[in-house]
């Protein structure tokens, strides 16, 4: 009998301060999303962090390989490897015809 | 606490009844008290009057700059190839507290493929490291390969460090050396465009201050600097015409047994540097060894008395000051001539000459006849407004231009010998450069090394018409009975004039000598100047027209074809498309 009264006291309490009530529950839900926000960030940060890192290596590689290309397509070796693999010869004089548009 | 109550005792039941003693409550109460405002004290103490330490301790377990470093600019040529790179390499250093406080835990043959692949001993590599823990570091070795990173990173010896550095490559490697120059270990340039536009090239390293977690992961940015990226620089140089002029340079040096030789190649039209190249050259990827005199930019460093080449100024002060046209005929006579106390002479007696047989035999009786026909402030003139003495606009350092000494009272036999290209000094590029004047038809531009959408303020120092009328007598130097014929090239018609000075040594002149060449290229529309020293060659062939013409032919027959400049000999053939529907 009395516990039961002790209930409806404690609802009809809370009624009465429904406001602070919701008050509280926005507190927690807002502490809640921060850690949640929270978390988020630094996921993202740390993929940031990954992302960037790759970036590294691909800028790495892409001049690696930028310096590969240059030492191969240098004007001496591919004028030599013309020359010495290919036969080839720089036409000059009257083998030289221009090709002129109007 | 409570009490359990003891055993009934009859007489004790009035006693039942809890009383407080006051002196217990009171300790139990002041006990609680004071321990939980010592908690209270201690954790305002360490909130409010004394955080720093312990942020500073967070901090320091948490907290990372890392550094961004910006990779230093390249260097391009004036098609965008890349002619200097840098790229990412690693250092690997020691910190001698770690490896000396680790020594008896490291594995001895750890140690040794340590040492192996810094190819050093072992006993060196102690050496190194040293026996003073307090030191903290000591590189071990700078700009290692890639390879040696990965495995001494597997042996994951304690106290072995690793940091990101960048090393400079050049693709073109000799070919564009001197121009260029190179960085030292520290990424700074320590010659040539490298160390002129240091400060250019180098960029500034962005900072960023990072939270770390337990895992050594980012989590949280701090604060950010942006860094100031560094530049490209585009040079005017063609790569394509550079390798020419190079290869071409380091025949003729070798075969003649030159000491040395330069090439510079300079657009008539805007002043632009098309190729500047010296032989002999040195490896700027690997230069242990490297006698440091081949640094030089000897193009720009090194000042000779042209001789015959500057011929053609002496004409065209004359040809200017209305002394001479182009129908003169002047008498060189058949023998040496007396100027001033001392004799002029030419290799042959030519007799009478008009302007194009003076500069086709290069007859220093006929220059020196026409200098001294002038005044001799307006004949110097016309060397001073072609740049003789003066810097030739490159800007870059180590840029020596000759002199040309300024007198009260000039001898007539000193005007003869300018006339004929002694007793002043001129380097490559200010001869390239009056060259480049008379090629643009008389229109002086100041040289440049970068490439330009702009054209340069030009300054006209000889009317159109000399200068074209110089441009066709150039020409006959090169045709037939013309003291170049190896200077033709296939297909162009190319004029210039060849040169072959004594070099001026201790006490006189040395039996050394200078040949040279310097030319123009189309010759009815030209577009690029040319010229070619050989110094000092030893064998038996040293005049200019036999050791500096054949460079001159292959350099620019080659750069008018890679210039898409059509061939203007008669005999070339043109052949007409017309619609677009064959093209491509």
């Amino acid at each position: 009998m009395s516990a039961i009264k002790l209930n409806r006291l404690i609802l009809s309490d809370i009624w009465q301060h429904k406001f602070l009530l919701v008050l509280m529950l926005c507190c927690l839900g807002s502490a809640l999303a921060v850690v949640e926000f929270t978390h988020m960030n630094r996921q993202l940060t740390i993929h940031e962090d990954k992302v960037l890192q790759h970036r590294d290596t691909l800028e790495m590689e892409w001049r690696n390989l930028l310096l590969e290309q240059r030492a191969l397509s240098e004007h001496s070796r591919v004028e030599e490897l013309a020359v010495t693999k290919l036969n080839m010869v720089r036409p000059s004089g009257p083998q030289d015809v221009v090709v002129q548009e109007p | 606490m409570i009490k359990k109550p003891a055993a009934p005792k009859k007489q004790a039941k009035k006693n039942q009844q809890p009383t407080v003693i006051s002196w217990r409550f009171a300790f139990v109460i002041i006990s609680l008290f004071a321990v939980f405002s010592g908690l209270i004290i201690r954790a305002a103490y360490l909130q409010v009057l004394e955080p720093e330490m312990l942020l500073e301790q967070g901090d320091m377990r948490t907290l990372r700059v890392k550094s961004d470093a910006a990779m230093r600019g390249m260097i391009l040529d004036r098609n965008g190839e890349e002619l200097a790179v840098s790229v990412p390499v690693q250092s690997i250093w020691a910190d001698p507290q770690l490896v000396l406080r680790n020594r008896h835990k490291i594995d001895e043959r750890r140690w040794h493929a340590l040492a192996d692949m810094l190819q050093i001993s072992p006993q060196q590599l102690s050496d190194k490291i040293g026996g003073d823990d307090s030191k903290r570091f000591v590189y071990l070795q700078r700009q290692a390969s890639p390879a040696t990173v990965d495995y001494i990173k597997q042996l994951k010896i304690p106290g072995i460090a690793f940091q990101q550095e960048s090393r400079r490559y050049y693709p073109a490697g000799e070919v564009t050396a001197h121009l260029l120059g190179f960085t030292n270990v520290d990424d700074q340039g320590m010659e040539g465009i490298e160390r002129q536009f240091n400060d250019v090239l180098t960029g500034k390293p962005a900072l960023k201050t990072v939270r770390k977690d337990a895992k050594g992961r980012e989590i949280e940015v701090l604060s950010q600097t942006n860094g100031q990226a560094s530049n490209n620089i585009q040079l005017s140089i063609d790569q394509r015409i550079q390798a020419v002029a190079y290869r071409e340079l380091k025949k003729a040096v070798m075969q003649f047994g030159a000491t040395s030789g330069s090439v510079v190649v300079v657009d008539v039209h805007n002043g632009e540097v098309l190729a500047l190249a010296n032989a002999p050259s040195y490896n700027p990827n690997n230069r242990k060894n490297t006698d440091s005199n081949r640094y030089r930019n000897r193009a720009i460093t090194d000042t000779f008395e042209p001789g015959s080449t500057i011929k053609p100024l002496p004409v065209l002060a004359a040809l200017e000051n209305g002394t001479a046209t182009m129908d003169t005929v002047i008498s060189t006579g058949y023998g040496p001539v007396r100027i001033g106390g001392r004799l002029v002479r030419d290799i042959n007696g030519y007799g009478d000459l008009d302007l194009t047989g003076i500069m086709r035999k290069s007859s220093n009786i006929g220059v020196t006849r026409l200098a001294l026909g002038l005044p001799p402030e307006k004949f110097l003139d016309m060397y001073y407004k072609m740049g003789v003495g003066a810097e030739t606009g490159l800007g870059l350092t180590g840029e020596t231009p000759g002199v040309l000494r300024e007198q009260r009272r000039w001898g007539e036999h000193a005007l003869a010998t300018i006339s004929f290209g002694y007793s002043f000094t001129v380097n490559a590029v200010q001869l390239a450069r009056i060259y480049a004047t008379i090629g643009n038809g008389g229109v002086s531009y100041p040289l440049s090394i970068f490439k330009s959408d702009k054209k340069p303020l030009g300054e006209r120092v000889v009317s159109e018409e000399h200068a074209d009328n110089m441009v066709t007598m150039l020409e006959a130097v090169v045709g037939p009975g013309g003291s170049a014929k190896k200077a033709a090239v296939p297909g162009y018609r190319v004029g210039g004039k060849t040169g072959t000075a004594k070099k001026a040594g201790i006490g006189g002149y040395s039996s050394d000598y200078i040949g040279s060449f310097a030319g123009i290229a189309p010759v009815s529309n030209p577009r690029i100047a040319v010229v070619v020293i050989i110094n000092e060659p030893s064998g038996d062939y040293y005049y200019g027209g036999e050791v500096a013409a054949p460079v001159f032919s292959a350099v620019s027959g080659a750069a008018l074809q890679l210039l898409n400049v059509a061939p203007d000999a008669n005999d070339s053939r043109i052949t007409k498309v017309s619609g677009v529907a064959n093209a491509g």
